[in-house]
């Protein structure tokens, strides 16, 4: 049988092996009781978070894969925000770990019994393009990713580019994680790099019967390298969209394939509201309504208020958004949502000098305020 | 522009805008009626959803009226919209909407002249920006 067809098969190789080892320890030596980590689903090509309590139900970790399935911040908000009885690890990215950052201080996460191990990231591929990819391979790549993390650089695969959040993204290695897994510069010989970061991480790293590893010597000018790479990349790809929609014509033109299928915003790891004003009734219409407005303009856009949605959505969370691109990987239509967040969101959070992700102490600006700034006085 | 007559919304505080409103009008000052109000407990329950709801559905101007910094009934209401009308008049900016169309002022419950010059200075200033494009687009 074509391995293609049964399926990825797991090698426990450079890449995945030290991971596996290390989560495997956490759990068997009773570090946490349960680890949420990234595996392959056997049979299918998909990664999907897991979370696992037994050390042995671990055969198919794979954080490394390129792919994000969804942002694992809300499912550590899921697992955390009622503070449960019971320690977890979570490996996740650096965009998921940023989104953590927001929903802890908007109290929808709490990690006083949560270990963050951050995982250094190359971008990720959507996912049905990561399918094609092990699909056209014949099984997992991470020991290629891994390979071109060795050597400093993104991994490409032919015809296919990572997703466009990734592909500006400057923040390719975890920043406020407990332990991090080092992949760039890392000796592809040896595996990825296991080191606390924080006094809770090192005791966890202590208690797994690990040795801190040391951080590969080239490791900050990669990051270097990549980060200002990307960032230029960003800031063309983002002058550019802030063009399209600088006039009222070029945002709707934009945003004229919006079907308010609210896709962007169940994917959105910030939008942490139970129930969304959109769903309420307050957007339940008389029928009239309809007819009313129809009246007025002579045509209107069904369904209404598409652009609404959008700029209201802007106006409650752009101040923390991360730029995890899932809300553009979750468009039936391929809208550039990603796009507008991070091209507003960064003049937005500047005027209160906020970087979402950047730390546990700032208060994101709608929490707070002060006597002293902005108009009117 | 000159027969161009604009339709403004006002979002007022219970404590001072609109009780300053009120005394615009019982203090018969003149000033165009080209506001129509609605009364809000606090200018920091304004939802900017409500202020872009009314300039996606024609409105020429907004109007967010509160009462001044330390005299907030709720003690720091105002504050919390000062930060949030900051923020949507930066996106308006951004997507080529002017931000004088939407106008966040401290009006206190004695300052009638104040509100009816609020409402005088703003007609004028919409009268220049002329009517707001959105009302023109079917596709929003």
């Amino acid at each position: 049988m074509n391995p293609a067809e049964a399926g990825p098969q797991v090698e426990r190789r450079n890449a995945t092996a030290a991971c596996v080892e290390f989560v495997q320890a956490l759990l068997e030596r009773k570090v946490v009781e349960a680890v949420l980590v990234p595996q392959h689903v056997p049979g299918a090509k998909v990664v999907v978070q897991t979370l696992v309590t037994d050390p042995s139900r671990l055969e198919d970790v794979d954080p490394v894969a390129p792919v994000l399935m969804s942002n694992s911040a809300t499912m550590v908000s899921s697992l955390s925000f009622q503070a449960p009885k019971g320690r977890i690890a979570a490996v996740m990215r650096p965009c998921e770990i940023n989104a953590l950052v927001e929903l802890v201080k908007f109290k929808q996460a709490n990690l006083d019994d949560v270990i963050v191990i951050g995982i250094d990231c190359p971008g990720t591929y959507e996912p049905k393009d990561y399918m094609q990819i092990i699909t056209a391979h014949g099984g997992p790549i991470s020991e290629q990713v891994f390979e071109s993390l060795s050597r400093g650089e993104t991994p490409s695969f032919d015809g296919y580019e990572l997703r466009e959040a990734c592909r500006i993204c400057e923040h390719p290695s975890p920043a406020n994680c407990q332990i991090l897994m080092a992949l760039w510069g890392a000796d592809f010989s040896s595996g990825p790099v296991i080191v606390p970061v924080d006094e809770k991480g090192r005791e966890a790293v202590d208690k797994a019967g690990f040795q801190s590893g040391n951080l590969p010597a080239h490791r900050q000018q990669i990051l270097e390298k990549i980060t200002s790479e990307r960032s230029a990349r960003g800031q063309k790809i983002l002058e550019q969209f802030a063009q399209r929609i600088g006039s009222i014509e070029g945002l709707v033109d934009e945003f004229a394939a919006c079907k308010k299928c609210m896709n962007c915003r169940a994917e959105c790891p910030i939008c942490y509201c139970r129930e969304c004003i959109f769903c309420s009734p307050t957007f339940v219409h008389e029928s009239n309504k309809y007819l009313k407005w129809a009246r007025q303009r002579k045509i209107i856009k069904m369904p209404v208020e598409t652009l609404l949605f959008h700029l209201t959505r802007l106006n409650h969370m752009v101040t923390s958004c991360v730029g995890c691109g899932q809300c553009s990987s979750a468009c039936p239509n391929g809208l550039p949502v990603m796009e507008l967040f991070r091209t507003i969101g960064s003049t937005v959070q500047r005027i209160f000098d906020y970087v979402p992700g950047r730390s546990l102490e700032e208060e994101p600006p709608f929490t707070t305020f002060r006597e002293d700034e902005l108009e009117p006085r | 522009m000159s027969d161009f007559d604009p339709k403004i919304l006002g979002f007022v505080c219970n404590w001072c805008t609109y009780a300053g409103a009120d005394l615009a009008g019982t203090s018969r000052i003149q000033y165009p009626p080209n506001i129509r109000i609605i009364r809000l407990m606090c200018s920091g329950s304004v939802d900017p959803l409500y202020v872009l709801k009314s300039l996606l559905e024609g409105a020429d101007g907004v109007l967010i009226g509160g009462c001044h910094p330390g005299d907030c009934h709720y003690t720091n209401g105002n504050y919390k919209a000062r930060r949030r009308i900051a923020i949507l008049k930066s996106i308006l900016r951004q997507i080529g909407l002017e931000d004088e169309r939407v106008v966040l002022r401290w009006i206190s419950a004695s300052e009638g002249k104040r509100f009816a010059d609020t409402v005088t200075e703003m007609v004028g200033k919409l009268k220049e920006l002329g009517p707001n494009p959105l009302r023109e687009r079917w596709q929003i």
